[in-house]
Order: C-alpha cells, then sequence, then structure tokens
C-alpha cells in the first residue's frame, strides 16, 4: 500500500463548482469530476450557526498528491469556504490504492 | 456467529469512467463478489487546452461507489488496470478508500458477501 494519494471532498452550492475547481487547478490539482447532490442539514443548527443550508448541491471529487493536500483545501476554503456564497465543506479520505493515473 | 469467524475488512471503490462504459465497468466490478455499488453521473473537470479549442470544457463521466472485500481488490484492481490500457474507450481511475466502521451483521453480510452470516440468522 503506497499512500501518496488523498481524495478531496468538496459539497458546494449548485453552480459554484468551477469556484472550487479554479482553486484547486492553481494549487497543482490536476482536475476533478462533479457529481450534483442534494444538501440536508438540522435546522436547529442551522439556527445556531445562522446559516441557510441550501438543498441543491455539486460535490467535486479531487484526487490530489498528499504534497500539496493542505494546500488546495487551504484554497478552497479560502476562495469557497462555509461563509462564502458558494458554502463549501470540504475533507480529504487517505486513498489505499489507485490505478489509471498518468 | 461463529466464535473463531474473522470478519474480512472492506473498502470502498471508487471507479470515474465515460459515461458510455459504465455499465461495462459496473457489470465487470459485480463479478468480483461485490453486491452493492452506487453509480452517479457526474462530469470530468481535467484541464486541457485541447478540450478548450474544441469548446468542449467538461466530459460526461459515470462515478461507481463499490463497496469490496480485502481479499477481492487486488485482482479487481488489477484487472480495472488492465481494462482502462486496453478497451477502446475504457480510460478511467479507480482508488480505494478504507472503512473503518460498519453496523449490523446483515449489512455486513451483504456487503462482504459473506453468505454463512445470512445462513446462521435463518
Amino acid at each position: 500500500m503506497n499512500r501518496e494519494y488523498e481524495m478531496i471532498f468538496c459539497i458546494v452550492n449548485a453552480g459554484h463548482s468551477q469556484t472550487v475547481m479554479d482553486a484547486a487547478t492553481r494549487s497543482g490539482a490536476r482536475g476533478g469530476t462533479i457529481i450534483r447532490g442534494r444538501g440536508t442539514a438540522d435546522p436547529e443548527a442551522e439556527q445556531f450557526f445562522h446559516l441557510a443550508v441550501q438543498p441543491d448541491k455539486e460535490i467535486l471529487l479531487i484526487l490530489v498528491n498528499k504534497e500539496i493536500k493542505d494546500s488546495v483545501l487551504k484554497a478552497v476554503h479560502h476562495e469557497a469556504g462555509l461563509d462564502r456564497e458558494s458554502q463549501g465543506i470540504a475533507f480529504s479520505l487517505p486513498v489505499d490504492e489507485a490505478v489509471g493515473l498518468s | 456467529m461463529d466464535k473463531n469467524y474473522a470478519p474480512e475488512k472492506l473498502k470502498l471503490l471508487i471507479t470515474i469512467v465515460d459515461q458510455e462504459r459504465g455499465i461495462y465497468y459496473n457489470t465487470l466490478i459485480r463479478t468480483f463478489s461485490v453486491n452493492y455499488q452506487i453509480v452517479v453521473p457526474a462530469k470530468g473537470t481535467a484541464a486541457s487546452e485541447l478540450l478548450d479549442m474544441l469548446g468542449l470544457s467538461a466530459s460526461e463521466k459515470t462515478v461507481i461507489f463499490s463497496v469490496v472485500r480485502q481479499d477481492r481488490l487486488k485482482p479487481l484492481m488489477e484487472t480495472l488496470e488492465e481494462k482502462f490500457r486496453t478497451v477502446r474507450g475504457g480510460k478511467g481511475i479507480a482508488v480505494t478508500v478504507p472503512m473503518t466502521s460498519i453496523i449490523g451483521t446483515l449489512a455486513y453480510g451483504f456487503l462482504a458477501n459473506e453468505r454463512s452470516l445470512y445462513e446462521q440468522r435463518v
């Protein structure tokens, strides 16, 4: 097992995926895949944090070398974080194996 | 449950291929004792000056989320790597992510294709 990659999951309001991809590619990411989804949130938590979670979401899967994971996450958070119009949440998961990468 | 039973670890396999090959890879992955998969449409965003020149900024993809037993993973990944290389229009990527917890013996048995667990329940 050679853990040289991480998978960044970024969930943003629909229509904001380009903001995320621009930030990610500026930090060295080669590309990503976008899935449409529906966001749900606890109403009490929304009230507490003064957030209104929009239901239409785009989920970006961005595979990166682990050396650049932190800089990609920081860039995405800066451009498309929860306090922005994108209302983005990003996290990374370790990738155990990967094939098909040139 | 047999007290000597040791559950096989599970991994989440994420496979991203061109849309027209989604069913092909979904069927292929199933042959490796994979009982549960989620297939979703998606868009690829890899930067390409050529794509930009042609007015194609994104390509239609299929993402397949599959739950795979640890002991079936190596032959499955080797097969995927070979197919990505050799199948026309079949280029893709596949990554695995560890699954650390799962709840319910029926859920585990189904995901791991561990039929002995189901037979014990009946």
